[in-house]
């Protein structure tokens, strides 16, 4: 092996994160050792500072470098509007849109009896205990519209029933810029199902 | 429906084919073990993704060999247009379990995206199961024929699978921790909704199927059978039906209710065939099931199913063999197996392939 060892044990590292095979492992640590050693500490720092000060936030679940996530502090938020969603990158992909101004809870997961996941491990519970106490008028289900994640929905809108909430689910249908004879059947018929007025 | 041409390699008896088809009836020849059965496997499974073996994909690999490859073109009646359009699949099964199905280009992860494509009508050794065998061969028969015409019903069974799969592993881990009932009830809303739309579908492609049974027989085919009838009556579901089970479902760790279950019955004068049938009248009814059945793929679709008929010689005797021969010119295409490919050859416009 012409490569040192603690290249080697660098690559492997740095090649185990997801989306980073071995070849683009190895570019990475070229690249990284080209850096000044100021740069380097910088980096690891921020690692080692990241793992160590962020968070679940204890109300909804996101990323918070304290008790309380940025979302959760923003007085400016409606907190009677509540968006379940399974994981973090999905409150992220719906901040992305700027439209929604409620808060959120992060299940961190989906029913999924054969990863031995069910409701009791997503703490649904919790989340019916907080719509108890803070108020809460809607919830919207942003589960994703897989089996799992309908599967997830139909639980939650059966365990919030008995509250005095609306329970609203996002809508499915066909995505924008795509083409209807690509969509499979399940989708357009959903489409054609909650289909909505056109403004003339 | 026609398949011009297919290429099988490492598929079960058979090393490699390269096949090009022109004639209307093709008819397969060669000595024992040479893949004459394994030949009209390839093209059912171009039309299913299975063996009608029932054999797993890894069982499908040729002794030796690191995978197998099952491809064909072939032209087909487009449902909305009304054209012919042109269609290349293939699909490869490699000794580590890696799949590849490429349809029109397009890449899929599951064999289950060849269902619809090309459709078959298939009459095997394994046929006289639809008659004498258990349920599943019943329901698969059923199954791949209504699915091949309607995607909403191969949606349908995939979602309902998986809300099997999904409730079965709650009712297996039952027995080590307390089951959560409102995701019981949840999954059993599901399997009510799911096997309700399946039920009705089966209901009206018996029916059709039903109707060309007789009408085959009425038309002088095996005259035998003219009190035979399909009899299917789904046991009525309910979320409170499913409920009552609950508790031997979880002793039993296993899903008591639901179109998993179901089954459909010949009927001849009144009592079960099954029952009464000798085994020859079990193939012939099979293959008269088999007949109707592409009956009912073209009145859904416009146009027949390809037929493939696996040796019918054994089975059948000579006046209603010709009946049968008669018949398969309605067909765009019929692949047949055969011993004696002169007698049966005859009068039909035929090619032969010799293995």
């Amino acid at each position: 092996m012409f490569l040192p060892r603690r290249f080697i044990e660098l690559s492997a590292k740095l090649g185990s994160l997801p989306g980073i095979g071995p070849k683009a492992a190895d570019r990475l640590v070229f690249y990284l050792l080209d850096q000044s050693e100021e740069d380097i500490r910088a980096l690891a720092d921020a690692l080692v500072a990241a793992k160590r000060e962020i968070h679940f936030c204890t109300r909804c679940g996101n990323f918070a470098q304290g008790n309380l996530c940025e979302i959760c502090q923003d007085l400016s938020r409606d907190g009677g509007l509540l968006c379940v969603v399974e994981e973090i990158r999905d409150l992220a992909a719906i901040e992305k849109t700027g439209v929604y101004r409620g808060l959120y809870h992060v299940l961190h997961g989906r029913i999924d009896p054969i990863a031995r996941v069910g409701p009791e491990e997503l703490g649904l519970n919790r989340l019916a205990n907080r719509i108890r106490t803070d108020g809460v008028h809607e919830v919207i289900i942003a589960t994703n519209p897989n089996f799992n994640g309908d599967i997830t929905a139909m639980y939650i809108a059966k365990l919030l029933s008995e509250l005095n909430v609306r329970v609203t689910r996002i809508a499915t249908g066909i995505p924008k810029g795509s083409e209807l004879e690509f969509a499979d059947v399940f989708t357009l018929t959903q489409a054609l199902e909650k289909r909505t007025d056109v403004q003339g | 429906m026609f398949l011009e041409s297919m290429w099988v390699q490492g598929f079960r008896a058979l090393a490699e084919q390269r096949l090009e088809f022109t004639a209307p009836v093709t008819v397969i020849q060669g000595g024992n073990g040479t893949g004459k059965t394994t030949l009209l496997d390839a093209v059912y499974f171009l039309a299913s993704g299975k063996s009608f073996l029932g054999l797993a994909n890894a069982e499908l690999i040729r002794d030796m060999n690191p995978y197998f490859v099952v491809a064909g073109q072939y032209r087909a009646l487009d449902a909305v247009t009304g054209g012919v359009v042109n269609h290349a699949v293939q699909a490869m099964f490699t000794s580590e379990g890696r799949k590849e199905l490429r349809i029109d280009g397009t890449v899929y992860r599951g064999f289950i995206h060849l269902v619809g494509g090309l459709r078959v009508a298939s009459f095997n050794f394994n046929s006289v199961f639809l008659v004498k065998g258990l349920p599943s061969a019943r329901r698969q028969f059923i199954n791949l024929l209504v699915a091949s015409s309607d995607r909403v019903y191969l949606e349908t069974l995939s979602a309902y699978t998986e809300v099997m799969a999904h409730k079965n592993a709650v009712l297996r881990q039952s027995s080590f921790t307390t089951p959560d009932m409102s995701l019981l009830d949840l999954f059993d809303e599901q399997i009510v909704r799911l096997s309700t739309a399946i039920y009705a579908k089966r209901r009206a492609a018996l029916a059709v199927i039903d109707r060309a049974m007789r009408q085959l027989v009425s038309s002088g085919l095996f005259g035998v059978f003219k009190d035979l009838v399909i009899a299917y009556e789904p046991r009525a579901i309910s979320v409170d039906s499913i409920r009552a089970l609950r508790d031997r479902e979880l002793a039993r760790h296993a899903c008591l209710a639901g179109c998993h279950l179901d089954d459909f019955s010949l009927l001849r004068s009144g009592k079960q065939f099954r029952e009464s049938a000798s085994l020859g009248e079990a193939k012939v009814a099979a293959l008269l099931l088999t007949l109707a059945g592409a009956e009912f793929t073209r009145a859904a679709t416009g146009e027949y199913p390809i037929l493939l008929l696996d040796d019918l010689e054994g089975d059948i005797d000579m006046a209603n063999l010709d009946r049968v021969l008669h018949l398969v010119t309605q067909f765009d295409q019929v692949f047949i197996t055969s011993f004696d490919a002169a007698r049966l050859g005859s009068g039909l416009n035929a090619q032969s392939v010799n293995l």
